[in-house]
């Protein structure tokens, strides 16, 4: 799943300030998962818009709104002419969201709300936790289903760093050694021997921008 | 016929009474709005909230945890601040029909009542010159004092009724010359004979019934019977006229029961009242012949051994041979049951059943004559007042749909709620079940004063948040996004994930609303929402505020679990706004009130550790966390929202948002951080 | 003789630090090198220490060589791509150097530019199969090389640390990957590093012991606290304490001495490696306690 997250309120306000009717979109897939930007926080940065604005004796129509998804044009469509009487549309989707409405709402702009951060992982209320860098050349199958890409900040192949402590990792002792865990589950598993397999370069052509995915090439 | 789901207290009430509904209203401190849930099912109140016999008690899940919710004793708190007081009118357009009701106990009482409110001429029938059938006469005043009775009936007849005492039906009137003036009747005069034993010297002087005697004492008619007065029985009857002798300064008393304590259908608790005022008891003993000349001197009784359970589920006592024994009596009540008077029905040709009850065809009551119709103790035998009032609230139904030829549609069916799961039970705090006071002992033994007093306001509010809401909670709308935030975030583990969206068990949700403010797609709804319209309610009030209070307006929220009794403090500043637990409150609803212009938000919650839900108020520090932020990004300050906990916290807040001035939203003016 | 030579002969060798400096002024590093030249077999030139940006080791280490004192260059992932690292290790051979310490390196975070982002775009074990693979006269991606290289190309281990098993997996990855020496993280405990050897010892590697310089009974907590794979003894504490504040430096150059003198003693190891951060003037002083001057 997407995790984003929003941005500052400052760099909203600031993002919207030259316009007058501003609708605040939440998105009702992956951002309401992860509680960033479903139609709870839509109306709360509306209620905080207005606020701000009413304080500078400014405009403040601000509406709060959510669609099931940013990300297709067809539920796009059944809101556009509600969309077109705003000035702009703060945006709480992931970029992919912001970037379709962009496209599919061309006479009003929209802005983004949110900094979209990561594909994750709940692990806990309210808490998630990037588990997938999309490399496009997913390593899982030798790692024991942990993705050292992802888990370990320098993304390394063969084993852990000499730098890892107490089985937790240099960068950040808040979060374990990816090799650590590598090596335990597949320890558990039997699969040692597999550990032990020097791993080659990864192949970064893979990862080459933008992306582009075709189901029957 | 549709099941619907009510708590286990309005499915086992007979009469249906939402019990939520006016428990959580005095919770919050609404007696006002108690009192009209209770009206609506039933117009006698205050004789309910002293002498029912509580089914729904019984059956009150609170029991699981700890001990049930005295929901007896909260009826007759809020219906003690009205007693009498009509709340319903007649309706202005009215039926032609005429019904005569014949018999003024509870079932009469509650079928004249909802038939004039129907619309109907309503003719009320009664032998004896009081109304109220055994409320009036037979029931002990030290339970039901009468006037409290007369005045409800009161409010009933007041509502256009025609009565008639001392009248009998079979003697002054037939039912042939009723059905020729009326165009149905309704039957409902009560078990009246009292049931004697078939053992020798029943007839000797000094041996009567205990619902004659009962009766008498109320009519006035009675002294003290006896010094030594042996009862016989183990029901209400024989309870009231043991403490009803004591009352009469009768120096012993004994009640002799046939079986064990457990199976006495008075209840324990009535047992050990009378125990407290002196009777003595004497369990698994039967009667097998009165002794004396003339007058009784002595009863025989054969102990008894509990054999094979009978129909009713309790055991039968079997008289032990050669366990005989005396009990010196000058005088001996039996109380081992009544019955209606058959002879009596008889004669006006109705189906008269095993036990000289009248036969009906089903729960509307309609006898074998059309237009006639029967209920209470006179169909089913001796039951208790809610079931009679149920039986005439059925049969006032019935007579409606027979004149306006609606057909018998089935009723709805109530179903209980499921019992609540033991890993639910375990995670609910316990809390104490709150008691009436009862009247000294010396001044029962001495007086007929009513025994217990009503909860004072206090025990009330305390008593009532018990409540556990059943049924109240949560339910997800369309919107879910399946996050599973409220699968984590629940203290008792209810909501789980379903085929497409999550699904909240509504038997075992405590209503606490912790997911519903966590609820990242606003899926999630509270029933009891209704009742705490969070916007309105803050708009409504902070009118109010304004208006005493031009300058500084404080919005508090405080925690009904924490001060049951209302508001922690009372200024000029600040607008109240009761919550159960403010773990349901989300952070927009703590913005909100700034954005209306509220100088400050001071928040009353509970203690971590005390919080009823256990996590609220966990949660609601982590959101206060973020609507500071979010206050202090717009520019109207964190500083003008707090968490407090005492009274001189409550003033130093005050004091504090009066430095601040004005809500900048009002004022235009943006203050530095 | 090299580094290597020496160490091909079976000769105890003995290595420093150097760090090149955060600007142009290399006076004080001349005088290290000064300092050094002739007394250790060879110096290694970090590379952006815990990734403080500073000169680059290939420029010191061509520096070092030209004034007679033999450069091992240390190379991390952590700012070149594969395209960078192989032109960069070209450039040194063409230069004259010959030995590289092939690392992963630090994450930039422990760094003065924590913002920067950072490459790994390969780590250690693949580096060092890059040497390799130019040693063999061909490019990472398998091209001819107009002539190859000739490193004598060495690695790290961390024989303290606290979690071994799949430290010592790497280890036999990187002799597989083609190192020839390993210069290990600081060591105290020289049973417990004795015990590490004797896994060593089945490959056909050169192991050089890390020896790091206790200054202070405040340093040693430290490392303990917060350096991951050290581990100072409570003895060895106790020991610095005992000696007070005044004479803590001059106990902890007896301690390394003493360590010194048991590895060699023992024949336990190939050589140790003197990391004397911030005291580079002592080394001499430490190599003499030890014997070996
Ligand atoms: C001692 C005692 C204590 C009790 N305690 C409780 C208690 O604590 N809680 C509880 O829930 N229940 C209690 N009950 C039971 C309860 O009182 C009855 O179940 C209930 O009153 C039955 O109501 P009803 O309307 O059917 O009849 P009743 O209350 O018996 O009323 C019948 C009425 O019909 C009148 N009548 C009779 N014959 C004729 C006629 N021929 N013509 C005209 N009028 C006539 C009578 O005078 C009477 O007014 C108690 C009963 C007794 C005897
Ligand atoms: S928190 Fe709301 S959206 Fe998420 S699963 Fe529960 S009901 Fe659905
Ligand atoms: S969190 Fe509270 S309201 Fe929601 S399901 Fe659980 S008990 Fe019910």
């Amino acid at each position: 799943m997407i995790v984003a997250e929003a941005k500052p309120f400052d760099e909203i306000k600031e993002m919207v300030n030259g316009y007058r009717k501003v609708l605040v979109l939440g998105c009702g897939s992956c951002v309401t998962v992860c509680m960033s930007g479903g139609q709870k926080e839509a109306e709360l940065l509306a209620a905080a818009l207005r606020i701000a604005r009413g304080i500078e004796r400014r405009e403040a129509t601000v509406d709060a709104k959510t669609i099931l998804r940013q990300c297709d044009e067809e539920f796009v469509r059944q809101v556009r002419d509600e969309l077109s009487s705003y000035d702009a549309v703060l945006s709480m989707a992931c970029g992919a969201g912001v970037q379709g409405m962009n496209e599919w709402l061309r006479n009003v702009p929209v802005l983004p709300a949110m900094n979209t951060r990561f594909i994750g992982l709940c692990e806990g209320q309210g808490k998630w936790v990037e588990v997938c860098a999309a490399c496009g050349d997913c390593v899982l199958g030798v790692t024991g289903g942990i993705c050292p890409v992802t888990s370990c900040p320098k993304g390394i192949l063969n084993g852990p760093c000499g730098g890892n402590k107490k089985g937790r990792c240099e960068v950040s002792p808040d979060v374990p050694c990816a090799w650590v865990l590598i090596y335990e589950r597949m320890k558990e598993r039997g699969k040692l021997e597999e550990f032990k397999k020097e791993r080659a370069a990864k192949d970064w052509s893979k990862r080459q921008r933008p992306g582009r995915y075709t189901h029957r090439p | 016929m549709r099941p619907i789901i009510v708590p286990p207290c309005q499915a086992a009430c007979p009469i249906n009474t939402d019990v939520r509904g006016y428990v959580s209203a005095i919770a919050r401190g609404d007696a006002e709005e108690a009192l009209r849930v209770i009206r609506r099912v039933n117009p006698l109140p205050s004789v309910c909230g002293r002498i029912c016999t509580r089914r729904c008690e019984t059956a009150c899940r609170r029991a699981q945890v700890d001990a049930p919710v005295a929901i007896r004793a909260l009826k007759r708190y809020a219906a003690d601040l009205a007693i009498g007081q009509s709340f319903f009118t007649r309706p202005l357009s009215s039926y032609p029909e005429k019904v005569a009701i014949v018999g003024s106990g509870p079932s009469g009482l509650v079928a004249a009542h909802d038939l004039a409110l129907l619309g109907y001429s309503v003719t009320l029938f009664e032998a004896r010159p009081v109304l109220g059938g055994l409320l009036s006469e037979g029931i002990p005043k030290y339970r039901l004092p009468k006037e409290i009775v007369q005045r409800e009936i009161g409010a009933i007849v007041s509502l256009g009724i025609e009565v008639k005492t001392g009248v009998r039906f079979g003697k002054e009137v037939s039912l042939d010359g009723l059905l020729w003036d009326f165009d149905a009747v309704f039957i409902a005069v009560g078990s009246g004979k009292g049931i004697v034993p078939q053992c020798d010297g029943v007839d000797l002087s000094g041996v009567f019934s205990g619902v004659d005697f009962l009766k008498e004492v109320d009519r006035g008619d009675r002294q003290a019977p006896g010094r030594r007065v042996v009862v016989i029985g183990g029901g209400h009857t024989a309870i009231d006229a043991a403490r009803t002798c004591i009352r009469l300064g009768v120096s012993e008393v004994t009640v002799v029961y046939r079986r064990s304590l457990e199976e006495m259908p008075a209840g324990k608790e009535e047992v050990l009242r009378a125990e407290e005022e002196g009777v003595r008891f004497v369990y698994c003993a039967a009667p097998i012949r009165f002794i004396g000349k003339t007058r009784v001197e002595r009863v025989r009784f054969a102990r008894t051994a509990l054999g094979e359970p009978e129909e009713s589920g309790r055991r039968r006592p079997v008289p032990l041979e050669g366990s005989e024994f005396d009990l010196e009596a000058d005088a001996v009540i039996l109380a081992i049951g009544y019955a209606p008077d058959a002879e009596e029905i008889k004669e006006a040709g109705l189906k008269v059943g095993e036990r000289g009850t009248i036969v009906v065809m089903d729960e509307t009551g309609a006898t074998d004559i059309t237009g006639v119709f029967a209920a209470g103790d006179v169909v089913t035998g001796p039951m208790s007042v809610v079931d009679a009032m149920a039986s005439g609230r059925k049969a006032a139904g019935a007579i409606h749909r027979y004149f306006r030829r609606i057909p018998d549609n089935a009723f709805d069916r109530l179903v209980s709620l499921r019992p609540l799961e033991t890993s639910v039970t375990a995670a609910i705090q316990k809390s104490e079940r709150q008691e009436p006071s009862l009247l000294p002992r010396e001044q029962r033994t001495t007086s007929f004063d009513e025994v217990e007093s009503a909860l004072d306001h206090e025990q009330a509010r305390r008593e009532a948040l018990r409540c556990l809401n059943c049924g109240a909670g949560a339910t997800v709308d369309g919107e879910c996004a399946a996050c599973l935030n409220c699968v984590r975030v629940c203290p008792f583990g209810i909501p789980a994930m379903g085929a497409q969206t999550v699904e909240i068990d509504v038997a075992q949700c405590q209503a606490c609303g912790i997911c519903a403010a966590e609820c990242p797609a606003c899926a999630i709804h509270l029933k009891d929402d209704a009742r705490y319209p969070m916007r309105p309610g803050v708009d409504r009030v902070l009118e109010k505020a304004r208006e005493e209070s031009p300058d500084i307006v404080v919005t508090g929220f405080y925690c009904c679990f924490r001060h049951p009794l209302g508001p922690p403090v009372e200024r000029h500043a600040l607008s109240w706004i009761p919550v159960l637990c403010l773990g349901r409150l989300r952070e927009s609803d703590i913005l909100y009130p700034f954005e209306v212009g509220a100088e400050g938000i001071l928040l009353v919650s509970c203690r971590d550790e005390e919080c009823r839900f256990g996590r609220g108020v966990r949660l609601l520090a982590e959101r206060v966390e973020r609507v500071k932020t979010i206050l202090d990004d717009t520019g109207i300050g964190g500083s003008r929202l707090s968490v407090v906990a005492g009274d001189d916290e409550c003033d130093r807040f005050i004091r504090g948002i009066e430095r601040l001035g004005i809500n900048p939203v009002r004022t235009g003016k943006r203050v530095a951080a | 003789m090299t580094l290597r030579e020496k160490l091909n002969a079976g000769r105890f060798v003995v290595t420093a630090e150097i760090g090149p400096p955060k600007g142009t002024d290399v006076g004080r590093l001349m005088e290290h090198i000064e300092l050094l030249r002739g007394k250790v077999d060879a110096a290694n030139v970090t590379d952006n220490q815990s990734a403080v940006m500073r000169v680059c080791s290939l420029a010191i280490s061509v520096l070092a060589l030209r004034n007679g004192l033999e450069p091992i260059l240390q190379m991390t992932c952590r700012d070149r791509n594969r395209i960078g690292l192989q032109s960069d290790l070209l450039g040194a051979h063409v230069l004259g150097i010959r030995n590289v310490l092939c690392m992963t390196g630090d994450y930039v975070s422990s760094g003065d530019h924590k913002d920067a982002k950072p490459v790994y775009d390969i780590e250690s074990v693949q580096l060092l199969r890059i040497v390799e693979r130019l040693n063999s006269g061909r490019d990472m991606a398998g091209n001819e090389l107009a002539g190859g290289t000739d490193f004598y190309q060495g690695a790290v281990v961390t024989p303290e640390t606290d979690y071994l098993e799949p430290q010592l997996v790497k280890f036999e990855k990187k002799v597989n990957a083609g190192a020839r020496f390993f210069q290990t993280q600081a060591i105290f405990d020289i049973e417990a590093f004795s015990s590490f050897m004797s896994f060593a010892r089945t490959f056909p590697v050169k192991v050089l012991a890390g020896i790091v310089v206790l200054k202070s009974v405040g340093m040693a907590n430290y490392m303990n606290r917060n350096v991951p794979g050290i581990r100072v003894p409570e003895d060895l504490i106790e020991e610095l304490r005992s000696a007070g504040r005044e004479n803590a430096l001059d106990r902890g150059i007896d301690i390394a001495a003493r360590h010194i003198r048991q590895l060699k003693e023992k024949n336990l190891c190939d050589g140790v490696h003197i990391m004397a951060i911030g005291i580079e003037e002592k080394v001499p002083l430490i190599m003499e306690r030890a014997g070996l001057l």
